[in-house]
């Protein structure tokens, strides 16, 4: 609920919030990482909460950095989700689009969880 | 989005601009993020990106700016929240980035940018000699932090005046220290979502 919560508030950052001309986040990316972590949190009952921090582009980006795991999933708005994973100990990463990665994206989420 | 290529011939590399020279960004305190693996707080990656008209995300010339007998902690004034991180041209370089000054720009805006590509592409870094006005202090909230990306999979974070190479790591946050990231809530990164 936390993760969702720090993800509606930043509907309420205004345009050049970082100190250039970054975009306003958008809903639709807000609402896209909203309904992700709903979907993860029901299939990962031990879903830890990712930090929750806003582009430039007026996107949402999760990130989870623990157990060993750096990992990203991006929303933007106009743009398909995509995320990023890392191993720092066996160098294993990967990056793609959301869109058809529900189960591999689990699998990273659950490892980032333990 | 431009390509690579397109990138590298509009941002060219400027070889005047030396390796040792530190390159200075702002750091919004909504790019803070905890790091369990490293047990600290650092830049998120979104505080590297490009700009949001795809230009080249923007730095500061610590070198230019002490040329004009300024202190680098000036381009903090009127961000008590922000962090600073302090990359060295060369680092920039060899995660495939280019240095690319801005002139057009440097008297008129107070930001300017570095613009990387999509990941695993080249980078571009565009500089500027603009300074903004004169500065109260630097937070420090920033200035031990890190940031891994894919690229730019350690920035080197630190007071300007380090030594290029003097430190590619840095330092320390608690969870607890940076807790007030969220633009209406004071609550830590942990918990469930």
């Amino acid at each position: 609920m936390e993760a969702i919560c720090r993800a509606r508030d930043l509907a309420a950052l205004s345009r050049g919030w970082n100190s250039c001309d970054a975009h306003r986040v958008s809903d639709q990316a807000i609402t896209g990482s909203i309904q992700f972590l709903l979907g993860a949190a029901l299939d990962i009952p031990t879903l830890v909460a990712p930090s929750v921090v806003p582009t430039v582009r007026g996107g949402v980006q999760l990130e989870w950095h623990r157990a060993g795991m750096d990992m990203e999933i991006g929303f933007e708005a106009g743009i398909p989700a995509s995320w990023y994973a890392e191993d720092r100990e066996t160098g294993e990463s990967r990056e793609a689009l959301v869109a058809g990665q529900r189960d591999r994206i689990l699998r990273w989420l659950r490892r980032a969880s333990r | 989005m431009v390509s690579p290529e397109e990138c590298r011939e509009r941002f060219a590399d400027d070889p005047t601009i030396f390796d040792t020279v530190e390159l200075l960004r702002r750091i919004p305190p909504w790019h803070f993020v905890w790091d369990e693996n490293e047990g600290l707080h650092r830049p998120s990656s979104s505080a590297f990106e490009h700009d949001r008209d795809g230009d080249p995300m923007s730095v500061y010339r610590s070198d230019v700016i002490e040329e004009e007998g300024d202190d680098p902690k000036r381009v903090m004034k009127g961000h008590s929240r922000f962090g600073l991180v302090s990359l060295a041209s060369g680092f920039v370089r060899k995660k495939r980035q280019t240095v690319n000054p801005d002139p057009l720009r440097r008297r008129v805006f107070p930001c300017e940018g570095v613009r990387s590509q999509d990941k695993g592409n080249p980078q571009v870094v565009r500089t500027t000699v603009r300074v903004g006005d004169p500065a109260s202090s630097v937070t420090g909230r920033g200035r031990h932090l890190i940031a891994r990306r894919r690229q730019l999979s350690r920035v080197r974070l630190g007071a300007p005046s380090d030594p290029p190479g003097a430190r590619d790591y840095w330092g320390s946050f608690g969870r607890g220290e940076l807790p007030d990231w969220s633009p209406a809530r004071r609550q830590g990164a942990s918990g469930a979502p």
